[in-house]
């Protein structure tokens, strides 16, 4: 029988299973049944399947795997298997989700006529059009065609040279909006390569990162952010309890500078400075190694310039501060400094530092057999750019990059593309570069297509579609090839980007490898996403020969810098069409759905500026207004807005939301000299958060070192029997419980995002999170220090529901719809609840959510919907319960092959994501269980929220730990 | 007095009606539900003692039990040995319907907020006739028990099977 | 002096018949323009209402965490305004207070139509308010029954018990009287009172029956006073909130019900006696003892303030004491001083007697005493669950104009059904009147030998 049909009835099936997830809990499920023709023995109705595949949302690559529920990918988790994610997965990786079923996303392709209206087109129309433009400009002559797109692995790269050698051109630019590139010429001045080194903080014992926020959106976050956890675990060295030692220099506290010991305030600018300093420390220390092979005398003479004192003179930074750092480096077992920014000189000083101090191949390495760069430098972009201007490029094919959002106006893309005869834009949802696109032709998600991976040597991610297309959108690979094959001295080796990748894919297999070998290769690394080999550190030799230090006036200027950084959800931008990304809210700031200018009080002061007032920000490039963030977590010469907002076009979520700080950036920079005036007019910045001041309370705590090596105060056992007026509850078979460390905790979020996946949880937008109805049901809790000394930057702890033994919130619900199971939750039975809100009056912790109306999901985002979960309607409460439905299925799954539970066997959505590992699940009842061992093993730093309730929560949380400032 | 209680009684009742009609209605049992083809149960199951699982074969481990693929009724209908092909194809010759596919009416349904699973309950030895009905003697099948809550409770009391809420709902 | 010493022979009984039933002449014009008034606003409110219903709470000002807002604060204020009716129809009658006699007829309507207001505000509330039936027991196929722990079923309890027992009681009351009017009225009217009268005759037999089944009655009212308000007061004692969760509520809401509930009886009494041509019936000396209840109980109040902050500070809990401060001195402390003055400062004046017979300023004094009373229940419920124990999630709530419509039109239902009874049976009881027609006849002198 044709295995077409049966395709065609499982989408009907899988239609069917969604109608029936996505109505409200009184609807009628769907009424018809349509088995298979010929049943796929690989999928179970009913029984969720899973497919590796590699995320897409940014260049470090994860290896995910997609839960797919009747033929629609409902969650996403991390991919044990591959080496950088290794299971975990960040708040943006979960949401390409809301990417995949995006209701704004391009259904068919379109022609813009004259007018600039878009005109709907059939496919074959679209394809004659773009192969018959393409064929024009082939006989124009040479490199007419090009094409301008983010690097989409080593098989698109190939497909794309493919397409464009087709038509006698080479016009390829791969170009990444926020890539490293200063990093990469200082590699090659240093080290004679271009790619970038890989980290390995856990091997270090101290951390300087100057500007780079590791945890958020630097080369790999979720990765750096597990190895961040394993530097900050308390470990013996030499004989004493400590914590990794960690310090940010830069002119805003990021999370990644919340996180460390030491903000130090820096001028936007000057860290190159410090770096250098820092590296005159360890020269005037004689903590340089010996294998670094550098000479001490030319040493000395290369940052003479930067002796602590002088520097501090020049940039404001206390010279103790960068002696403490450059001891603290230079007596490190292991040390590890980062950089990130445009500035050259100090990514070499972090090289240097690095190499100086004999990390070079321990904390930072390059690896062997680096592949060639992925990325368009920027001279060539701009080349590619001119190119278009001079009218050189007839056809110019966009895929994946919104050049127009992302590239400062000093590179007129707008311009540049308006000159090219015939711009055919392919993509999901149509943005900013679309609008100026002649034909749109609707392209495959990540999610649906065919594509790989190589974040780096030894790792290569295989990206398999994880199901049908929602749209009738095509692969963008087969978009090309298609239109190559119709060229006339067409020679393509490969029908489809399958094709390709497959092609590409059997190349690794093991050399000479027989037929059946290379399919059973290609089945397994289809089933573990991706070939994962160890790769060698290579030696790489140090030349100090064409080093250039900073000129030291660099960073001094005392006018007001402006800086723009990547959002830890929206990144560059590309995450503003996702609901999720734009509600959860930004974990230092708490803002959501808008930009803000982040401004010291006393620069407000001296400027006049009011909380909440517009800030127009004007450069040389242009101008933008962004609401006045007032905070002291800002270097007082600096107004920081984040990257992402101020989109026009990319979708009814994006568009219209705050500012765009490209518009006022020159190339190449995130940083730039500012004026900077209130305009009397201002827009309320939104966040769910109340106070910021936990005004004394056992909610988020944390505990100093000293207190740790005095074994602090053991959290007392669980109130003894007279306490309780009813009888205790017996939990005969588990007690589910969970241990947090607030201390491996980074405040990323991945955790709310899975949630949301998960539970079904709708998003409400940004009026009704003001009118205070964010549904999330775990969120980040953040507090400032009252006592900025003797306390961590930042509390940053996930609430979510405590599953308290005494619940306040069972006993007052009139009908029994909040009670206690017979497992130790505080289950919520939705279809039973009337809505008095009683329970959530009287939770404590305040982590219950009411649906204030009908959720709604517009189509196709109810397909994302989980139907293991009740779609709750208006008027019903709802809250965390451990994910109650996967606990239900693996205790099934046990009962069904008559086995125990094992533990482990059962990960909550938020327990799964976290990439520090911060969340552990487990059985109350069973001692040995990693959960409970957890807890035993931190002892110490046990304590319980609001502990003095009596609530008797299910969770122990373990305490942060800071150092005391102004101590070593 | 008559001017308070009125008005309270007709919110209730109107309320009330509501209810019923949006939420109760859908699944009650339908004793209508009529086939595209007349496949008859007590044929298979009853005249030829087809073990029920030998067609809803995913019963034993998946949420729901599942509608045996076409592929299975030609496995007897069409290798000649039984009855001969029409029986099957007879749907396919309706023109209302997309070739090769039978859609079928379901006669069961559980709103969204019952989380019921098949599996666990083939586990504990429960026979489909206990919910289904005597299924084998039926050419149409009707339900015969009106599947709600108290229908589930009671048996889960008498096999001591777990009466957490969250069992079912979450 | 020579008139003192002989007893005053008016009014007699015919004077009192005359001046009540002539209450319950056909209503004029103005009656009526009131009447569609109060009930065009029941209407605005009632199609508000609907639309809540439709599109979910989400139209009022709710939010977390202030959970609960004006339409429990109305509850609570329409069951303490119940109090008083049967405070003085039944503990009253049980004490043989004679003054009580002229007015406790206005006072039990007016229990009848608060318990019946307040009634409607737990549905209001309700996420799902067309299951509000899952509050009470009753046999059904899912073996699911209310959870006899919460103060919310114990709410349902008590609010339907007294519901049906303060009708049973102003019905019962209603008897002779209604007997009476049959006599006078024609039409339509005589069926309707026919119907309530109950077939009486006034016959020995019946005067007797009647007298003692009142007094089972009033004794069987009693408790409800006491119980139905601490009740109602236990949905926030026993929560464990900051600001709710104090043993002191049950009394202090039982003596704030009974301050409110007579301040409301004055506020209603004081125009309606006026209006209906009734002052000879309702002298100034029945009124003077009404605000004697308003200033002790006023003072009961008070000093359940200052114990209720007392016991915060001594009880030396730092989070308790944090919202009590916020309570006092936060962005809504206006609202805690509001109170103070008009429950506190403003009845202290009754002290005179001059003041206590004086119309119009008893009225304006006993509006203060609703609006006051009508914030504390704002302040405890809104107030206490902004400053609760995460500040992470303290916001601060305003109302929406559905919750506004909804409460403006609970209190023109209240109005409007009062008006409706006032104009339709007789108001003030005849028969008691008759009872004590001998302290009536004195209370008219002293009246207006004070009164000015």
């Amino acid at each position: 029988m044709p295995e077409g049909l049966s395709r065609r009835s499982f989408i009907k099936l899988a239609a069917a299973a969604s109608a029936a997830a996505a109505v409200p809990g009184c609807e009628p499920a769907a009424r018809k049944l349509i088995p298979y023709v010929v049943p796929d023995e690989n999928v179970l109705p009913g029984m969720p399947s899973y497919y590796a595949s590699t995320c897409a949302e940014c260049p470090a690559g994860c290896g995910i795997i997609a839960t797919v529920r009747e033929g629609r990918v409902t969650t996403l988790a991390g991919n044990p298997a591959d080496p950088i994610g290794a299971g975990a997965i960040c708040a943006r990786g979960q949401a390409a989700l809301q990417g995949l079923y995006n209701p704004d996303r391009l259904a068919d392709p379109m022609l813009r006529g004259d007018g600039g209206k878009l005109t709907k087109i059939s496919w074959d129309a679209a394809e004659k059009l773009l192969t018959d433009h393409l064929g024009a400009a082939a006989k124009a002559g040479q490199n007419r065609v090009a094409f301008l797109g983010a690097p989409q692995g080593p098989s698109f790269a190939k497909i794309t040279r493919a397409f464009l050698g087709a038509y006698g051109s080479n016009r390829t630019t791969f170009y990444e909006a926020l890539e490293n590139e200063a990093a990469r010429n200082a590699a090659e001045t240093l080290f004679g390569r271009r790619d970038l080194p890989i980290y390995k903080i856990d091997q270090a014992e101290t951390l300087i990162s100057f500007a780079a926020d590791f945890l958020e959106t630097g080369s790999s976050p979720v990765e750096l952010a597990r190895q961040y956890a394993d530097f900050r675990a308390p470990k013996t060295r030499r004989g004493q309890l400590t914590i990794g030692r960690s310090f940010y220099v830069g002119p805003r506290m990021s999370m990644s500078a919340a996180k460390c010991d030491d903000w130090i305030p820096s001028m936007p600018g000057a860290e190159a400075q410090v770096a250098w300093s820092v590296l005159h420390v360890l020269v005037a220390q004689r903590w340089i190694a010996q294998n670094s092979g550098l000479d001490l005398n030319a040493l000395t003479t290369m940052v003479a310039a930067y002796d602590p004192a002088a520097v501090s003179q020049r940039t404001g930074v206390p010279a103790d501060k960068i002696n403490a750092m450059g001891a603290a480096f230079g007596r490190a077992d292991g040390a590890v400094a980062m950089a990130s920014g445009d500035d050259e000189a100090l990514h070499l000083a972090a090289y240097m530092l690095n190499a100086a101090t004999g990390n070079l191949g321990r904390t930072m390495l390059f690896l062997d057999g680096a592949g060639v760069e992925p990325v368009t430098t920027a001279s060539d972009v701009n080349a590619a750019m001119a190119a278009m201007r001079d009218g050189k490029v007839d056809v110019v094919v966009i895929n994946g990059a919104n050049p127009v959002f992302t590239m400062p106006p000093s590179m007129r893309a707008a311009e540049s593309l308006q000159r090219v005869g015939f711009v055919v834009w392919m993509g999901t949802v149509p943005d900013e570069t679309a609008n100026m696109a002649s034909l749109l032709l609707p392209a495959h998600h990540p999610l649906e297509a065919w594509r790989d991976t190589a974040p780096r040597p030894g790792v290569r991610g295989l990206g398999q579609p994880v199901m049908q297309p929602v749209f009738a959108s095509r692969a963008a690979g087969d978009i090309m090839l298609a239109a190559a094959a119709k060229a006339p001295q067409a020679k393509i080796p490969w029908q489809s980007s399958a094709d390709a990748v497959k092609a590409e894919w059997l190349a690794l297999a093991p050399q000479g490898a027989s037929h059946d070998a290379q399919t059973e290769f290609w089945t397994k690394v289809r089933r573990e996403g991706g070939l994962y080999t160890e790769a060698k550190p290579m030696a790489v030799k140090l030349s100090t020969a064409s080093l250039k230090t900073p000129p030291p006036g660099d960073g001094t200027s005392q006018g007001l810098t402006f800086v723009a950084f990547a959002h830890i959800f929206l990144y560059d931008g590309r995450g503003a069409d996702k609901p999720w990304l734009q509600e959860i809210p930004e974990p230092v700031t708490q803002i959501v759905w808008d930009s803000w200018a982040e401004i010291h009080p006393t620069t407000a002061a001296k400027l006049g500026i009011a909380k909440d007032e517009l800030i127009e920000l004007r450069t040389e490039h242009g101008a933008i207004e962004a609401p006045a963030l007032i905070s002291a977590n800002v270097h007082p010469g600096a107004i920081v807005v984040p990257l992402g907002q101020g989109h026009r076009a990319y979708g009814r979520y994006a568009s219209d939301v705050g500012a765009n700080p490209w518009k006022i950036l020159a190339a190449g920079s995130l940083r730039i000299a500012v004026s900077a005036k209130g305009t009397g007019r201002s827009r309320r910045l939104i966040s769910p958060l109340g106070k910021s001041d936990m005004l004394g309370r056992s909610i988020v705590e944390a505990m100093s070192l000293d207190e740790l090596r005095h074994g602090g105060e053991p959290e007392a056992p669980l109130a003894p029997e007279p306490y309780e007026m009813y009888p205790p509850f017996p939990y005969p078979n588990h007690k589910w419980g969970m241990t947090i460390d607030v201390n491996s905790c980074t405040g990323c979020s991945a955790c709310v995002a899975a949630c949301y996946a998960e539970n079904n949880l709708p998003f409400v937008g940004k009026e009704l999170v003001d009118q205070g109805r964010i549904m999330s049901w775990i969120r980040i809790e953040r507090f400032f220090p009252e006592d900025k000394d003797n306390a961590p930057n930042l509390y940053l702890a996930p609430m979510l529901c405590q599953q308290c033994n005494h619940a306040p919130c069972e006993p007052v619900c009139p009908v029994f719809a909040s009670y206690h199971t017979q497992e130790g939750l505080n289950g919520q039975v939705y279809n039973r609840c009337v809505g008095t809100r009683y329970c959530e009056n009287n939770c404590p912790y305040k982590v219950r959510r009411f649906n204030w109306f009908v959720p709604e999901w517009p189509a196709p985002l109810n397909l994302q919907l989980n139907p293991d979960v009740t779609v709750r309607g208006a008027g019903v409460m709802e809250k965390c319960t451990f994910c109650i439905q996967r606990i239900q299925h693996a205790e099934i799954n046990a009962r069904d092959d008559d086995r125990a539970l094992k533990d482990g066997e059962i990960v909550p959505a938020c327990a799964g994501a976290c990439p520090a590992r911060a969340i552990t699940f487990g059985d109350m009842n069973d001692q040995q269980s990693a959960m409970m061992r957890r807890r035993d093993d931190n002892n110490a730093r046990n304590y319980l929220m609001l502990e003095e309730l009596n609530t008797q929560p299910a969770i122990v949380y373990l305490r942060d730990l800071y150092r005391v400032k102004g101590k070593a | 007095m008559n001017r308070i209680f009125l008005p309270l009684a007709a919110v209730l009742l109107i309320s009330g009606v509501t209810v019923i009609a949006f939420s109760q209605r859908p699944w009650l049992p339908r004793m209508d539900v009529v086939q595209p083809i007349p496949f008859s149960h007590r044929i298979h199951a009853g005249v030829n003692k087809i073990p029920c699982q030998y067609c809803h074969e995913y019963a034993r481990r998946s949420e729901n039990a599942g509608i045996p693929p076409v592929e299975r009724c030609v496995g007897c209908h069409g290798s000649g040995i039984v009855g001969g092909i029409q029986p099957v194809t007879r749907a396919w010759n309706n023109h209302a319907q997309p070739p090769f596919e039978i859609r079928w009416n379901r006669v069961y349904t559980l709103p969204d907020f019952v989380k019921f699973w098949h599996s666990p309950h083939i586990h504990a030895g429960i026979q489909c006739q206990q919910c289904h009905g005597d299924v084998q003697n039926m050419d149409r099948v009707v339900p015969v028990k009106e599947i709600n809550m108290g229908f589930c409770v009671e048996c889960h009391t008498q096999r001591k099977a777990s009466l957490d809420c969250v069992s079912c709902h979450h | 002096m020579a008139a003192a010493l002989q007893e005053p022979t008016t009014p007699t009984f015919r004077d009192i018949d005359r001046g009540v039933l002539r209450v319950m002449d056909f209503p004029g014009m103005a009656y009526w323009i009131w009447i569609a008034f109060c009930f065009s606003l029941v209407a605005i409110a009632a199609i508000l209402w609907t639309r809540q219903i439709y599109e979910g709470l989400g139209v009022t000002g709710l939010r977390q965490p202030v959970m609960w807002a004006i339409y429990i604060t109305n509850f609570v204020f329409w069951v303490g305004i119940a109090h008083s009716g049967t405070l003085i129809s039944a503990i009253l009658y049980l004490f043989r207070t004679r003054w009580r006699t002229a007015v406790y007829r206005a006072a039990e309507t007016m229990t009848l139509f608060a318990v019946a207001t307040a009634g409607l505000f737990p549905m209001i509330h309700l996420g799902r308010p067309w299951f509000l039936y899952w509050l009470l027991p009753y046999p059904n196929e899912r073996y699911l029954q209310p959870n006899f722990r919460s103060p919310l079923v114990w709410d349902a309890f008590a609010v339907s018990t007294y519901l049906t027992i303060s009708a049973l009681f102003l019905f019962m009351g209603l008897i002779p009287d209604v007997a009476n009017a049959r006599e006078h009225a024609q039409g339509w009217r005589k069926k309707f009172y026919s119907i309530l009268a109950l077939g009486w005759q006034g016959t020995d037999r019946q005067w007797h029956h009647f007298a003692m089944a009142y007094l089972l009655m009033a004794g069987l009212a009693t408790p409800l006073v006491i119980s139905v308000h601490s009740v109602v007061s236990w949905d926030f004692a026993m929560a464990q909130l900051p600001g709710w969760h104090s043993t002191i509520f049950a009394p202090y809401f039982v003596a704030g019900a009974i301050f409110s509930g007579v301040a409301m009886v004055m506020t209603l009494l004081i125009p309606m006696r006026k209006w209906l041509h009734i002052e000879d019936l309702v002298t100034p000396w029945h009124i003077d003892s009404l605000a004697k209840i308003v200033l002790l109980t006023s003072l009961v109040v008070s000093y359940s303030y200052a114990t209720e902050s007392f016991m915060v500070w001594y009880s030396g809990d730092k989070i308790e004491q944090m919202t009590f401060h916020m309570r006092y001195f936060g962005p809504w402390g206006w609202i805690f001083w509001v109170m103070i003055l008009c429950n506190c400062l403003i009845p202290l004046v009754l002290f005179s007697p001059r003041i206590r017979v004086n119309m119009k300023a008893l009225w304006i004094i006993s509006i203060f005493v609703n609006i006051g009373m009508w914030f504390e229940r704002f302040d405890i419920i809104a107030g206490s669950l902004t400053t609760n124990f995460n500040p992470a999630q303290w916001h601060f709530y305003t109302p929406s104009i559905t919750e506004i419509m909804i409460t403006v039109g609970s209190f023109a239902w209240f109005l409007g059904l009062f008006s409706l009874f006032a104009k339709f049976l007789p108001i003030v009881s005849m028969t008691e009147l008759k009872e004590g027609i001998g302290f009536l006849r004195q209370a008219i002198r002293k009246g207006s030998s004070t009164s000015a």
